[in-house]
């Protein structure tokens, strides 16, 4: 009974102790749950799926950081995340947040004027750069060489040597070889392939580089004129005027096939120069030096 | 005082051991909660939440406990969603962090399944022979015939489709389906054979009866015509009109009989998949 009773009188001492210990714990393991969801931990597994390139789900994570605490970093990170995702304008919107007093406002402007400069619309994009809200302090640079290139895109280039200043040493002679082809593209004229092919059926669609098709057109044209001229020799009048009438047909066929020949062949220079331009300038970032933050 | 002390001593040691062992406890009891939360949405076809939350149970499970589970599972959302090359990725993973048999085998079944879905037959059958052909799958035979005989079916060969299903029962449902299909398509060589032989007999041959006349009569006359044109010592006329409209004719009724033919066959296997889609209950890709 002593023993029992000593028992007795030290085991609650301890069993506070136990209590103090284990209670906690368990009580950790709901906390923890919730800390998943926690600002702090939001943003580590942000900044993951940021840098596993699922930006849709970073952007989720930084909004609902975004909540809690302000970060320029994070808007910054979920436009470029909404432009990764073909979502331009809301992109855009996004990096306007940042054009005043942000460490970041320069970045995101010129985000802003590379994704304008995407949207194809260079009328827009010249007033907007005109616009010097959008001007960055410290990339003046960029913006001009964007500019000339909007006006290159639009063939409205007066001034060879402005457009070519605007670049850097490195980049001129590839912007001059662009240039050229956009000055002196190599058009094809559509009216010297007309004539050319009311001369000689087929001539006009050889000028224009499609020399198999000129070469049929020249046959088939003259053996059907050889048809038609045979069969009302030979009294068939009325075989005669079918091969007339088709001959007529494809001797037609030929000049307008020569015309839209030529059309397609300026398309295709046209299409040349803006897909090899565009190559140049997406491999370049257009000249944008993009943030360390941004988990290349 | 002897009692006193042993029961002191293993209340300490109780202490110590919650102590040490209480955190890695809770930690792997939030990530469980974790992981049932993820679950949860995935049975809810809540797919594009459940991927979030399994890579967020990846992202903090340090000892990479579930991560099999989640890579799978993320790969099943995918797949659900119709984004077959992502979900293939995740299948992978998942087949890289386990070193369960059965695991990797289901996690390269899902890599030959999605292929099958999207229509890269030739990768399926290539990982459906790799597996074959690996000892320790030697029980999982039949489903790799299945899923054998179904990419077969996708690809539109389904001769072999039918020989795989065999494999696993001779009066298999598939099987049967894909008898039927076979019996029922057209053959391409005959239709142009006799389209050779007889103007417009190809299309007939698929169906066409209107295709088939309109081709007959257009040969007759032309080859009259041409036939016509040298009887009168029209050498020329008769070389143009045999080459340039006799010939055309002539060539495209046979192109024309191997294309009714196509398509009609096209229709049977669109008949069989419609089936398969709509009114088959076993598993499907």
């Amino acid at each position: 009974m002593y023993n029992n009773s000593r028992v007795k009188f030290h085991i609650y001492p301890w069993l506070s102790l136990i209590l103090l210990v284990i209670l906690p714990s368990l009580h950790y393991s709901q906390q923890s749950f919730n800390d998943i969801l926690s600002a702090e931990n939001r943003l580590k597994f942000g900044n993951y799926l940021f840098c596993q390139k699922d930006y849709l789900r970073a952007a989720d994570e930084y909004r609902e950081y975004l909540k809690i605490s302000n970060n320029d970093t994070l808007r910054f990170k979920i436009g470029y995340s909404l432009f990764k995702l073909g979502r331009f304008h809301e992109s855009m919107d996004n990096y306007k947040s940042l054009f005043y007093n942000s460490a970041l406002t320069d970045e995101a402007k010129l985000q802003f004027i590379k994704i304008k400069f995407l949207l194809n619309d260079f009328a827009d994009f010249r007033s907007i750069i005109d616009q010097k809200n959008y001007s960055t302090n410290n990339y003046p640079g960029i913006e001009t060489k964007l500019y000339q290139l909007s006006l290159l895109f639009d063939d409205l280039v007066t001034d060879s040597l402005l457009f070519i200043n605007s670049f850097d040493q490195d980049e001129k002679n590839v912007m001059l070889k662009f240039y050229m082809q956009r000055k002196y593209p190599g058009y094809k004229n559509e009216t010297t392939a007309g004539i050319l092919s009311a001369i000689i059926p087929g001539l006009g669609k050889i000028y224009a580089d499609e020399t198999g098709d000129g070469i049929t057109s020249f046959i088939l044209t003259y053996a059907l004129s050889f048809l038609s001229y045979n069969n009302f020799k030979n009294d068939h009048n009325t075989r005669g005027w079918i091969f007339a009438g088709l001959a007529a047909y494809f001797y037609a066929g030929n000049i307008y096939g020569s015309l839209s020949a030529v059309q397609n062949y300026n398309a295709a220079l046209n299409f040349r120069f803006d897909s090899d331009l565009r190559l140049y300038l997406s491999q370049k970032n257009y000249f944008i030096h993009e943030p360390d933050f941004l988990c290349k | 005082m002897k009692l006193y002390s042993k029961i002191s001593a293993i209340i300490f040691s109780v202490i110590i051991m919650s102590v040490t062992f209480s955190e890695r406890l809770s930690a792997q009891n939030y990530l469980a909660r974790q992981l049932s939360f993820a679950d949860k949405l995935f049975s809810e076809e809540l797919y594009f939440e459940a991927i979030t939350e399994y890579k967020r149970l990846m992202f903090f499970d340090k000892d990479k406990i579930h991560d099999f589970r989640c890579n799978f599972n993320i790969g099943l959302c995918y797949k659900y969603g119709g984004f077959y090359d992502n979900a293939i990725v995740y299948f992978k993973q998942a087949e890289l962090s386990t070193i369960i048999d059965e695991d990797i085998f289901q996690s390269r079944i899902q890599v030959a399944r999605c292929n099958i879905l999207r229509k890269t037959t030739s990768v399926a059958l290539s990982i459906l022979n790799d597996l074959e052909h690996e000892t320790r799958f030697a029980d999982k035979k039949e489903d790799i015939y299945y899923w054998r005989g179904w990419a077969l079916m996708v690809a539109d060969d389904w001769e072999n489709a039918s020989r795989s299903f065999y494999y696993i029962d001779p009066e298999h449902p598939l099987k049967l389906l894909c008898d039927n299909v076979e019996g029922n398509k057209y053959s391409v060589t005959f239709a142009k054979v006799i389209s050779y032989i007889l103007p417009g007999s190809g299309q007939f041959y698929s169906g066409n009866y209107l295709s088939g006349f309109m081709s007959l009569g257009w040969n007759l006359w032309l080859g009259f015509l041409t036939v016509n044109s040298f009887v009168e010592d029209r050498i020329f006329d008769g070389l143009v009109i045999g080459n340039l409209l006799w010939l055309r004719f002539y060539r495209g009724n046979v192109q024309n009989a191997e294309n009714f033919v196509l398509q009609e066959n096209i229709n049977i296997a669109n008949n069989a998949y419609k089936f398969l889609q709509n009114n088959f209950t076993g598993e499907k890709p």
